[in-house]
């Protein structure tokens, strides 16, 4: 074990101390706190990240040092749970997978906390803010850390409470409260299935392989006897907690309104780390989801359905912040399919690459967000590329970057996901890897066309919005620049890490990762050797840039196209804009349900359980009665003679107890002599 | 010689605890009973108690009497000095006090109790080591006896709260003659 | 047994007899708090001559009747440290020391 691994413990508490810090200063003063406070709340909180990210960086550099056999640093905080069977540690592990997320969650959180100081600085709640992100960080971080189910869990549900409490920022506002409980209940199934899966993963354990632990590290040496029926149910209830957490269908209906929070809290929970919580925990547990090729098929399906989904909705929506929650979704929908192929790695390089160029998106669009004073609609947007260059610049390599356009991050690694997509047989529906790879490839020309449209709408043109705001425009402040600087570098440079042998590159990412993650073996060459796999690439660059041209037809060309086709197909595109109301089906049956579920409750509670309880009364009410006569004449009959006896008694005693201490005296001495004088007879 | 220095030191003895009863003078009833404390003190050092001994002079002599001595001048009047401190029934009390002291001695030499020669050396260096071994609770439950008596001492004495008892005192006074 | 009066025990339980005897008559008859206190230490010191003289004629060599001795004087000294001080307070409430008018324990 190497001697940087007991500092492990840091990375978590810094967020923490400084979660405390803050929530003091926040919950001492309030309101009421003065300038001296923001600035020790505004230095402290990005400190305590930079403070993690110091020690995540060291360890990095031991482990990338040590030989792969030894890439895995642990520290054991202390026994938290040992009670018959299960046995739970609080024991935080650092390895080649956790590590990545651990970069990412304090090194992009470091410059979005840093870009917070700026974008919150005249709220003023501003402290109660950075309270709540740093224990956001702080959740993130027992969530990759843990080492077991149950730590992980405690990190799954802290990021959901700081998700709502975020969401929630501005509860004055009551649309931006019901967002953030609509959030939180959504999350609230997935984690109820997610709590199933390893109630019966324990159960599992217990039952099949008779080991009396529940970590992770130690699990994926000994797991196999579980039968595969059993493994698949397990698997499933956990890809459901996922869907909750990372915004798959059916429950990603929390994600676009999600995005009432800070621009920044949309950018480091629902954009960089909280919503790949699914992911993660889908790689962590590889050993699990690779035995069971029935969940990676369903994962497949949902995934693809998703990505397509989310990403059609984000052609039509008219608010700059929901255009990038679809886009989420969207790309969430490709890191699950990347999972569901069963070759992890794809996955989470995706997940680390669309950590840097959505975390860059979604800052940009909260500097243009503030620079235009709050104004989200892009429809009143329009040429703001001069007002703002920095954001502009950052925000197109952002959109170069989503939308796969060779060489930079995003291309790589959404061609390593179709591409492992098309050439990973399925056991149980031989087609489906080609059917998934076309809808991938749809989805990649959409996401191109939208987020174009998205950029063109914002940046080009002409300006649309009331006379005179436009002088108003103006570029954000240095310190939010900065972050977006160095995460468009980031998205710039980042994929080149897991760049695939096919293009010269010796996919770094894979061998990273391959020791730890149980996971088909990526197939690189593939019948016809490079050559498809060139094929493949010329086929998505091709439908991104298609996507590109047409947003640039659509939105700088010919400005009118897009309406003369909106109102043609009104219908559809209504169905669209309306995000394809199912919102409403789940109001109409799920909460509508539950409703009348309710009115029927109350009708039986009313027409049953009431005439059962009046019998009751009446009857106790009949029985009372003979007993209150019962009552008043034996019972009080007795006490009032017992009253009377003792009244009586105690006159009589009562001349004794005069008062004097002599006297007590003399019946001492008397009853002593009596005594004595009884004894010596006897 | 020695019984001749033992018959005066326990007439002393008696006759400071009989003046002590008898007297009308509270004061000399208190220098009586100094006088009995003093021969008692004799009395221990006659049975080798030399330790015990010197803690009753400077406990009783030094200590008790002195508090005795300042109460009485806090809490008596001056004008009936030699008439404050009144008897009543002395009858009925001499009788049982006698017929306790008949019974006493009756018992005395009735329990046929056998006696050793008592051997005279130094006892300080055994109490400390009994204080310290057999009887080290009692020793430790004796200090906080003495802690809680001092706070108790001191807290009954405020002004304040006696002000505040004689003022409640008054008010309930008052209420039982409204009644009445 | 020697025939010296201080050597032998019962003269020393006599005189101890005595002394309590005389505590007792105090306590029964004074009026006065203050004597009814002298009463009470006179008996205490009875009984702690008697610890004595048992130590001292039956078990020479032990000192328990010593140590208990000592614990009689504390006990003595503690109990008049507080019982002058309920005095005091009486007395600053009342004006008078006399059990007679202190009798509201009366039933």
């Amino acid at each position: 074990m190497d001697q940087v691994a007991q500092y492990i413990w840091i990375i978590p508490a810094a967020p923490l101390a400084g979660f405390i810090i803050n929530g003091l200063i926040s919950f001492s003063w309030g309101a009421k706190s003065s300038d001296f406070h923001k600035k020790v709340s505004t230095i402290v909180s990005p400190l305590v990240i930079l403070i993690s990210f110091l020690v995540t960086l060291a360890v990095f550099i031991q482990m990338v040092q040590n030989p792969e056999t030894n890439r895995i640093f642990s520290q054991n905080l202390y026994s938290w749970i040992k009670t018959g069977f299960i046995e739970a540690n609080v024991n935080l592990v650092l390895d080649p997978l956790s590590i990545i997320l651990v970069l990412i969650i304090t090194g992009v959180g470091f410059f979005i906390h840093l870009y917070s100081v700026g974008y919150m600085d005249h709220d003023r709640s501003i402290i109660r803010y950075f309270a709540y992100l740093n224990l956001f960080t702080f959740a993130m971080l027992i969530l990759v850390l843990g080492d077991n189910i149950l730590l992980m869990f405690v990190g799954w549900e802290g990021v959901g409470l700081c998700s709502y409490l975020l969401i929630g920022f501005w509860y004055q506002n009551r649309n931006y409260a019901i967002a953030g409980m609509k959030a939180f209940l959504v999350n609230r199934v997935g984690d109820f299935a997610f709590i199933i899966g390893f109630f019966m993963l324990f159960w599992g354990i217990y039952h099949y392989e008779g080991v009396p632990t529940i970590a992770f590290s130690a699990l994926k040496d000994v797991m196999g006897k579980m039968p595969e029926w059993y493994l698949t149910i397990v698997t499933l209830m956990f890809f459901i907690g996922a869907t909750g957490k990372s915004a798959q269908i059916p429950l990603y209906i929390w994600l676009p309104d999600a995005m009432a929070g800070p621009t920044p809290v949309s950018a480091l929970i629902h954009a960089a780390t909280m919503v790949t919580a699914g992911v993660y925990m889908i790689a962590r547990m590889s050993f699990l989801f690779i035995a069971t090729p029935m969940t990676l098929t369903v994962i497949s399906i949902i995934a693809a359905g998703t990505a397509f989904f989310a990403a059609t909705i984000g052609i039509v929506q008219n608010d700059i912040k929901k255009v990038l929650a679809y886009s989420t979704v969207s790309q969430l929908g490709y890191m699950f399919l990347g999972m569901g192929t069963g070759v992890f790695t794809t996955g989470i390089f995706h997940l680390m690459t669309h950590a840097f160029f959505k975390g860059l998106l979604f800052l940009g669009a909260g500097s243009v967000i503030l620079a235009s004073h709050h104004e989200q609609d892009i429809l009143l947007m329009g040429g703001l590329r001069k007002k703002i260059p920095i954001t502009f610049i950052t925000f197109l390599i952002g959109t170069l970057a989503i939308a796969g356009i060779p060489g930079l991050s995003g291309f790589f690694s959404k061609d390593e996901i179709l591409w492992q997509t098309y050439i990973t047989p399925n056991v149980y529906i031989p087609q489906l890897p080609h059917i998934l790879w076309i809808i991938g490839l749809a989805t990649a020309g959409i996401t191109s066309f939208y987020m174009f449209r998205l950029l063109f709408l914002t940046f080009f043109g002409e300006f649309r919005g009331d006379e005179g705001a436009l002088e108003e425009v103006h570029e954000s402040p240095f310190i939010m620049t900065i972050p977006l600087m160095v995460l468009a570098v980031l998205s710039i440079f980042g994929g080149y890490i897991g760049m695939p042998e096919a293009l010269g590159g010796s996919n770094h990412l894979h061998h990273w990762l391959s020791p730890v993650l149980s996971m088909k073996e990526a197939v690189e060459e593939h019948g016809a050797g490079h050559f498809q796999e060139y094929l493949f690439m010329g086929f998505s660059i091709l439908v991104s840039l298609s996507g590109a041209a047409l947003a640039y037809i659509f939105y700088i060309l010919k400005p009118s196209i897009p309406k003369s086709i909106g109102s043609k197909i009104s219908g559809l595109h209504q169905l669209v804009f309306n995000k394809y109301y199912i919102d409403e089906l789940y109001h109409a049956t799920f909460i509508k349900g539950t409703l009348g579920l309710r009115m029927l409750l109350n009708k039986f509670d009313q027409k049953i359980i009431d005439a059962f309880v009046n019998f009751v009364a009446v009857i106790v009410k009949a029985v009372s009665r003979v007993h209150g006569f019962f009552d008043r004449v034996v019972v009080d009959g007795l006490v009032n003679f017992v009253a009377a006896f003792t009244q009586y008694y105690s006159s009589v005693m009562q001349t004794w107890q005069s008062g004097m201490l002599n006297r007590y005296l003399y019946y001492i001495l008397g009853s002593f002599i009596m005594a004595y004088v009884i004894l010596r007879i006897i | 010689m020695k019984d001749a220095i033992f018959i005066l030191v326990a007439v002393f003895a008696v006759g400071g605890a009989l003046l002590t009863a008898a007297s009308q003078s509270i004061i000399n009833a208190a220098l009586g009973l100094l006088l009995s404390l003093i021969s008692i003190a004799a009395l221990y050092i006659f049975q080798s108690a030399d330790f015990v001994a010197i803690s009753q002079i400077l406990v009783y002599v030094g200590g008790v009497m002195v508090l005795l001595l300042f109460s009485i001048m806090l809490s008596s009047g001056s004008t009936d000095f030699f008439k404050n401190n009144p008897a009543m029934k002395v009858f009925p009390a001499l009788l049982i006090v006698v017929v306790f002291a008949g019974l006493a001695i009756y018992a005395l030499f009735s329990a046929n109790l056998t006696f050793y020669p008592g051997q005279y050396g130094p006892s300080t260096r055994e109490i400390g080591n009994l204080f310290l071994k057999d009887y080290i609770l009692v020793f430790e439950l004796v200090s906080v006896l003495i802690v809680v008596m001092l706070v108790g001492a001191g807290v009954m004495l405020r002004k304040e709260l006696v002000r505040k008892a004689v003022a409640s005192d008054g008010d309930s006074k008052d209420e039982k003659e409204n009644k009445k | 047994m020697t025939s010296l009066l201080s050597e032998n025990p019962n003269s020393y339980l006599i005189i101890s007899v005595l002394i309590f005897s005389a505590g007792m008559f105090t306590v029964l008859t004074r009026k006065n708090i203050l004597a009814i206190i002298m009463g009470i230490e006179l008996m205490l010191n009875a009984s702690a001559l008697n610890f004595i003289t048992f130590s001292f004629f039956r078990k020479s060599t032990l000192y328990s009747g010593h140590v208990f001795a000592i614990l009689i004087i504390v006990l003595a000294a503690a109990e008049a440290v507080v019982a002058l001080a309920i005095l005091l307070a009486i007395f600053q409430q009342r004006k008078s020391v006399m059990t007679d008018d202190i009798s509201d324990m009366k039933g």
